[in-house]
């Protein structure tokens, strides 16, 4: 028998291979049907125990034919054949068997089933280290391999979509719905996960009188002529909340697919029902098939599976599918599953079914144990589900909102039935019936006989039997979720769908309980497997996470900065070759001697304006600032309700009713948040207003000695001198027609002049002070100068425990009287503990390199316990010596103590300091 | 810290455009943004106000962003800081903004890579996320051009995510 | 993906709003004596109820802080309440 095609093949001839063997199919097969029509019935094997494996079905809940496809360079693991669509020069291999699904070395494994149970690596590898096993087992596991090859141009399209009435799966009830809505007017989707339109239709002999293909095509001609769209070859794998559905659109093989995000007013779910295998012994031999299965791959691909079929069915369908397959000039032996054990004889080849002593001499077994409805979406909506005593089977229940399933998905699997309850939910019916009459439908119930002989098949690609269950119920693994997790249940590739119900009303048997008791997992998304790039869409590379760019990005790249991401933006680090250790200790050389030239344009600059801005920032910050006068700035910090900083900035008086607040780079979102927040919330929002105003502006920052001299350069019509200008002062002047902002603001602790502009002028003014003698210098010689001045960057300097006291700032604690965010807490029983960390510097011996950032200083006892950690830590090149600030418990009573300080197992000695390290008395900052 | 200055490419030639099937997009200049807030902000402003999804003309006109607040395109000359006499705060925010322009009957396509659009739901706010970044989005001149406003430092981000999403146009 | 309906804007997505807190909490007067107990409940006691919730949100693109009513099991949102009124 070399071909299992019952008509000469008419589509195009596809040329593929499987294991290295060459094999043609046609136009419209998928890699499963084009190797049965070749009589290939072996197409992998299980996971663990290699046994041959064969489809048990024709689509997505086939969880036996798992391969590696490749064609023209691209490679994909894990491609199940029965959802893979055909194309030519495909090479196909099975995964987890070599050389061949037929032929596997691993096949032996099956012979130490005995031992091999439920549970086996959790007794077996616990002694004496599961890590001395984990690295071999890791190896025999997973099934098919990733490449290290990154396929080019492999990206998700991604996209918003929306529509009235959205309906999933295009089967007869899914296309009667979908042309009823969008003949009344609706805007109507209808999704279905095969290249074409059908679905159980093609299990019909005839559908309201029409051929089933006539009636398939008269109803997508009535949806599209309505306005309505048709998605095919895509599958809505998830729904999520407010009726979002995530549908998964397949391209050819290889192409990236694309998600498409589906808002739905309602949605109509119509996916159908499957066959549920049956158990018995040797039920997983290659050949033994869903009685759908082998019905859609004789209608659809023209494949009849068997010449000899023996048909074990427990309900009504059996009777279409006997005259089906024996029209087709299959010889049916009917079997009652009911009658006896039944044991399935043969290896890789089915040789018969024996039954009550009698063996029954065909090639193929087609078996189903009754419907079982797809509610998997259902489920992710958050719909309930009922159990249905006369289908045995669960079926939905109670409504998730704006959601309804007809048709088998609702247990409706009489097709006039299903055609009556789609249509009124077409026309919008909340909850249709379709009919009074009794279901033609009718099944004898069918579930594992726990006890009895044979190695049953419950999961059949992860080898999870009968005895597991059995097994897991002795050792009180009766829970669903626990039995799941312990047998691997339904854990597999297809993710339960043929295994689930089988091992629950297993484990129903062995509890004495009734199968609604006993309860199904958790159905979560994804439906069916998708390739993760679906979730990854544009979001790699510079739109992973996108920094913000300064204005002068050009002008740094010029002047040869290496730029790092800081705070969300990219900035210079440093300036020239040589890298960070050489060139730092100069700019700060340059700087402390001359004048340096650092781009802050990142600083926040937010405006609060309107008659209660000076109430309103007294309340949001530590410091007093109602006596804050005009043209004067002010360090402080942002407090949460806790009491915690959460960050430090600078805030200048414009007018009475206006100030600027200067909050840290990465904290600008954050603090607008915040103040947005307390606006609106507590305060009259008609009376403050905020504005953002951060990205207007560049600002350079000319600090050192030479400042004034650098600044002044600029030939600005404004008084720069000290008296006029003093340190925390600002005013406005103009360059170049532009405003521009001078704030004397040192986070060096030299002599500083803060200059703002608007962006478009960043670039003439950068060059202006260039021309004048100012040095770039970048962040991280800006790091070291204010490490040097002891000057804390939040979040290095402080944690999530750090008060403004323990950073030295106690006089608002004490005396303000207003009220402000965090105030009270900074009372609590934890704000006056002794044992606090505080703000150190700490001094290591003369010579001594400098002390590990992380370094814990900790107590001298035989166990030493931490008292608290270095935050920062550099050499500093003007002091030439190594500085270091901390957190240090009870800190600032300890100046002088001589601490330990340990890393990693080493211990040194460090002297606790002030933080201030240079220009303690602020000479250079006033200058 | 490392040095990261290759992963980021120079900043783009900002007088290059993007065409693809269905679109051209395009960074355009302004002369003038003025960001005003007070309890009657909307009213303010003497310029036609477009929201969502209205379709707004020619140069000078004014966004609705919130309750309180609008940002005048080309308005009159303001001055910056508290007027206590109209209840405004004014702040001139010219450079804040980048600026890009998309036209073709694939625009709204494009947008819904990056945002759920649907012009059957209006608001009455400017003001969204789009492929993750605040900007303010609403036509202009007709139901096929749309304007988009986003932070001048996220003019690359906004850019790259436009230029990307085009290539999936067919 | 949620949709919140911000009372200024619409329906907007889920990602352009932000939790603020619990609806119902009022900040104790904090130049007055307040005892350790009635400030942390202040700051920690959270309902976090099952079903039922009133929520303060803030709609980060327009600024907009609102109080959502909704149920934090079926996710279904009932409405919002605008703590504003538009200008007259």
């Amino acid at each position: 028998m070399t071909s299992h095609r019952v008509s000469s093949p008419t589509g195009k001839t596809l040329n593929f291979t499987f294991d290295g063997k060459a094999y043609a199919g046609v136009e419209g097969d998928s890699l499963a049907s084009a190797l049965l029509a070749n009589g290939v019935r072996i197409m992998g094997r299980s996971f663990k125990y290699h046994r041959p494996r064969g489809p048990w079905s024709d689509w997505v809940d086939d969880p036996n034919a798992i391969m590696t496809v490749r064609k023209g360079g691209v490679e994909l693991p894990n491609c199940a054949a029965t959802t893979t669509y055909l194309e030519d020069g495909m090479e196909a291999r099975a995964v987890n068997a070599w050389p061949s699904a037929a032929f596997d070395i691993k096949g032996g494994l099956d012979l130490l089933h005995r031992w091999l149970g439920a549970g086996f690596y959790y007794k077996t590898f616990i002694w004496p280290d599961w890590h001395l096993f984990e690295p071999a087992i890791r190896k025999m596991a997973g099934l098919g391999h990733v490449t290290d090859e990154v396929l080019d141009g492999y990206s998700a399209d991604q996209l918003h979509d929306r529509c009235d009435v959205l309906v999933i799966g295009g089967g007869p009830a899914g296309l009667s719905a979908a042309r009823v809505a969008s003949q009344a007017g609706q805007d109507v989707c209808l999704v279905e996960d095969h290249k074409s339109l059908g679905g159980g239709a093609r299990l019909s002999r005839e559908i309201e009188g029409m051929d089933p293909d006539a009636w398939v095509a008269t109803e997508a001609d009535g949806i599209v002529q309505a306005g309505g769209r048709i998605l095919t070859h895509a599958t809505a794998f998830g729904i999520y909340d407010h009726q979002m559905v995530a549908i998964i659109e397949h391209g050819p093989f290889g192409a990236a697919p694309r998600l498409r995000r589906m808002r739905a007013r309602r949605i109509i779910l119509a996916s159908g029902a499957l066959d549920r295998p049956v158990t018995f012994a040797n039920n997983d031999r290659p050949g033994i098939m869903s009685v759908a299965g082998a019905c859609t791959y004789l209608t659809q691909h023209d494949v009849l599976v068997g010449r000899k079929i023996a048909l074990a069915c427990n309900n009504s369908f059996a009777d279409d599918a006997e005259a089906m397959l024996t029209s087709a000039g299959a010889q049916i032996t009917p079997i009652d599953p009911q009658s006896g054990p039944m044991e399935a004889m043969g290896g890789k080849t089915l040789r018969g079914l024996l039954q009550s002593g009698i063996t029954h001499a065909v090639d193929t077994i087609l078996a189903s144990g009754g419907q079982t409805p797809l509610v998997h979406l259902w489920r992710h909506a958050g719909g309930k589900l009922d159990w249905c005593e006369e289908r045995q089977a669960f079926l939905p229940g109670s409504t998730p909102i704006n959601m309804i399933a007809v048709g088998g998905a609702r247990g409706a699997f009489d097709m006039d039935h299903a055609l009556a309850q789609a249509r009124a939910a077409g026309q919008g019916e909340a909850r249709p019936q379709g009919s009074d009459e009794p279901p033609r439908y009718h099944l004898t119930p069918l579930w594992p006989d726990p006890g009895s002989a044979g190695r049953q098949w419950i999961d059949f690609q992860h080898d999870v039997t009968l005895k597991d269950i059995e097994l897991a119920a002795r050792e009180n693994y009766i829970s669903v979720e626990h039995l799941k997790r312990y047998t691997t249940l339904g854990m597999a590739s297809d993710q339960g769908k043929t295994s689930n119900m089988a091992g629950l009303a297993a484990m129903a048997t062995l509890q004495g309980k009734p199968i609604p008791e006993v309860g199904t997992t958790t159905f979560r998304p994804p439906f069916v497997p998708v390739p993760l790039e679906i979730y990854h869409g544009h979001h790699k590379g510079q739109h992973w996470n996108p920094v913000k760019r300064l204005a002068l990005e050009v002008e740094h790249r010029a002047a040869g900065a290496a730029l790092g991401e800081y705070g969300g933006w990219l900035r210079p680090a440093w300036y020239g070759a040589g890298g960070m250790a050489a060139r730092v200790p100069e700019e700060v050389k340059a700087a402390r001697d001359g004048a340096g030239l650092f781009d802050a344009s990142p600083l926040g600059k937010i405006e609060v304006m309107g008659p209660d801005a000076e109430d309103f920032v007294n309340f949001i910050y530590y410091n007093t600032i109602k006596t804050l006068k005009p043209g004067r700035i002010r360090y402080d910090f942002m407090l949460s309700e806790g009491g915690i900083v959460y960050d430090d900035g600078v805030i200048a008086r414009v007018d009475e009713h206006r100030f600027i607040i200067s909050c840290s780079s990465s904290h600008v979102d954050g603090v607008r948040t915040h103040l947005e927040a307390w606006r609106q919330d507590g305060n009259d929002p008609d009376r403050i207003f905020i504005h953002d105003t951060t990205q207007h502006w560049a600002t350079l920052t000319v600090t050192g000695p030479k400042a004034r001299d650098v600044v002044s350069g600029l030939a600005l019509e404004a008084d720069l001198t000290k008296g006029a200008l003093p340190h925390m002062a600002f005013l406005e002047a103009t360059w170049q027609d532009a405003p521009l902002r001078i704030a004397r603001v040192s986070f060096s602790g030299d002599l500083s002049f803060e200059l703002s502009i608007r962006r478009s002028k960043a670039q003439a003014l950068w060059h202006a002070l260039r021309e004048a003698g100012a040095i770039p210098i970048g962040l991280e010689a800006m790091a070291v100068m204010r490490a040097e001045k002891g000057y804390i960057m939040i979040g290095k300097d402080t944690d999530g425990e750090t008060m403004p006291h323990d950073l030295g700032f106690t006089v608002p604690r004490e005396k303000k009287t207003a009220a402000f965010v965090g105030d009270r807490s900074l009372h609590m029983e934890v704000a006056n503990d002794p044992a606090r960390k505080q703000l150190v510097g700490l001094a290591v011996t003369e010579g001594s390199s400098m002390l590990p950032i992380g370094a814990h200083v900790v107590t001298d006892d035989a166990k030493p316990k931490s008292l608290g950690y270095v935050t920062s830590s550099y050499e500093s090149p003007v002091l030439n010596a190594a500085i270091a600030i901390g957190l240090v418990e009870n800190g600032h009573a300890r100046m002088g103590e001589s601490v330990t300080v340990w890393n990693q197992g080493e211990t040194r000695e460090a002297v606790i300091t002030s933080p201030v390290f240079f220009d303690p008395d602020g000479e250079r900052l006033r200058a | 810290m490392r040095d990261d200055s290759q992963r980021w490419g120079p900043p783009r030639d900002r007088a290059r455009e993007v065409t693809a099937p269905g679109i051209t997009i395009r960074s355009f200049d302004i002369a003038r943004l003025t960001l005003i807030s007070g309890p009657a902000a909307l009213s303010a402003t003497q310029l036609a106000l477009v929201d969502w999804p209205g379709v707004t003309e020619g140069d000078s006109y004014a966004i609705s962003l919130r309750r309180d607040r609008v940002l005048e395109v080309n308005g009159p000359a303001r001055p910056d800081g508290w007027d206590a006499n109209q209840n405004l705060a004014i702040s001139d925010v010219t450079d804040a903004y980048t600026h890009v322009e998309i036209t073709g009957p694939a625009t709204l396509s494009l947008l819904n890579r990056g945002t759920e659009l649907d012009p059957d739901t209006p608001s009455r706010s400017a003001a969204r996320l789009l492929f993750g970044l605040g900007v303010f989005l609403y036509r202009h001149s007709n139901s096929d051009t749309y304007r988009i406003h986003a932070g001048s430092a996220q003019d690359e981000a906004l850019w790259h995510a436009l230029k990307d999403a085009a290539k999936h146009l067919t | 993906m949620q949709l919140f309906p911000c009372p200024f804007c619409g329906p907007r997505d889920e990602r352009e709003f932000l939790f603020i807190a619990e609806a119902g909490k009022t900040r104790p007067d904090t130049t007055q004596n307040i005892s350790d107990e009635d400030w942390a409940r202040y700051l920690h006691s959270i309902r976090n109820d099952k079903g039922a919730v009133r929520e303060v949100w803030m709609h980060l693109t327009c600024g907009e802080l609102f109080v959502l009513e909704r149920d934090s099991v079926t996710m279904e949102v009932n409405r919002s309440i605008p703590l504003r009124k538009d200008a007259a």
